[in-house]
């Protein structure tokens, strides 16, 4: 327990940084052994109490505070896989929000599928997504429309090749 | 080029793909494209712009005004009128027939590639100007031509 010291954070990262060290799998974690596994921090300022944790990755340490509320305001749902990633989600600063910003994004990305409009029937007819598609529709439907319609745009387009 | 013949050293191989709709009278459409978001950004400017609709305001007042006829046209397949500039082949899909699993060179502005805007406006640009049409310059997408009306009146067209 770290109560009431103020840790300075060793400096906020850049923007290019924070996505680094996003993509960054390869990235080597060192927790402090000084803080073990739980941080509180009384800011006397602010009179909040913070969680915190301490680690330190490739590029700086991450000592709570700016650099992570910088990260998660970046990108939280992959600030949070980041954080999964590398075992992280039991540490103090990420235990309390972790799991919930995943939920949170696997029902953001559930609503965009669900939003995203089915472009593969117009009018009630099959569209094809490929030339072999068409064929293969024209001979289920016994028609030849769609390859009418690939004849007539090859014969325009020819000129081009 | 000949089935198995390879490309020249200085082309790119970009992926052809064929977009299919239906219109509103059921009529199925077809249209190929290249895959010009997979080829790097042309190093001369691509940019290409269009008349405005406050120009074409002005210009149909000024011809109602002047009592001058209107008429309206379409240039279809526009694109590939223009000779491209950037230099990319593909592998010919089932669509081209008997020519499938050849190279093909593409020398057209076809829909998709990056320049091929560019391309078009600069082909068109260069065709006004050869019947000698000149650009307005208040607007450059207007184009006019000096004429003489039937009663001995100079107006432009």
């Amino acid at each position: 327990m770290a109560q009431g010291r103020k840790v300075a954070t060793v400096r906020a990262l850049r923007s290019d940084e924070i996505e680094a060290s996003l993509n960054n799998s390869a990235i080597a974690i060192d927790r402090d052994p000084f803080y073990g596994k739980i941080g509180r921090l009384h800011d006397e300022e602010t009179a909040r109490v913070q969680r915190i944790s301490r680690v330190s990755t490739g590029i700086c340490r991450l000592d709570l505070d700016e650099t992570l509320t910088a990260m998660k305001e970046m990108n939280m749902p992959r600030c949070a896989e980041y954080a999964e990633r590398l075992g992280l989600t039991d540490e103090p600063a990420f235990s309390h929000w972790v799991k919930f910003a995943l939920k949170k994004r696997d029902r953001l990305l559930k609503k965009v599928f669900r939003r995203k409009r089915s472009n593969r029937f117009k009018y009630g007819i099959a569209v094809p997504r490929t030339v072999k598609e068409a064929y293969a529709l024209d001979k289920a439907n016994g028609n030849d429309s769609w390859a009418k319609a690939i004849k007539k745009e090859m014969s325009n387009v020819m000129i081009a090749f | 080029m000949d089935l198995g013949a390879s490309p020249p050293d200085d082309y790119k191989e970009i992926p052809l793909r064929m977009i299919f709709d239906v219109k509103m009278d059921f009529t199925r459409k077809a249209c190929l494209v290249a895959g010009g978001h997979l080829t790097d950004p042309p190093e001369a400017l691509t940019y290409s712009s269009v008349v405005s609709r406050d120009s074409v305001w002005l210009a149909f007042m000024l011809a109602k005004l002047n009592g001058l006829d209107m008429i309206m046209t379409d240039i279809g397949k526009a694109y590939l009128n223009a000779e491209v500039t950037e230099k990319y082949y593909a592998i010919a899909g089932p669509e081209f027939g008997e020519l499938q699993g050849r190279t093909v060179v593409i020398v057209r502005a076809l829909y998709g590639l990056k320049s091929a805007d560019a391309a078009w406006n600069h082909h068109l640009a260069n065709e006004l100007m050869q019947i000698e049409f000149e650009p307005v310059p208040a607007n450059p997408n207007v184009w006019r031509r000096a004429h003489v009306k039937s009663d001995g009146t100079n107006y432009y067209e």
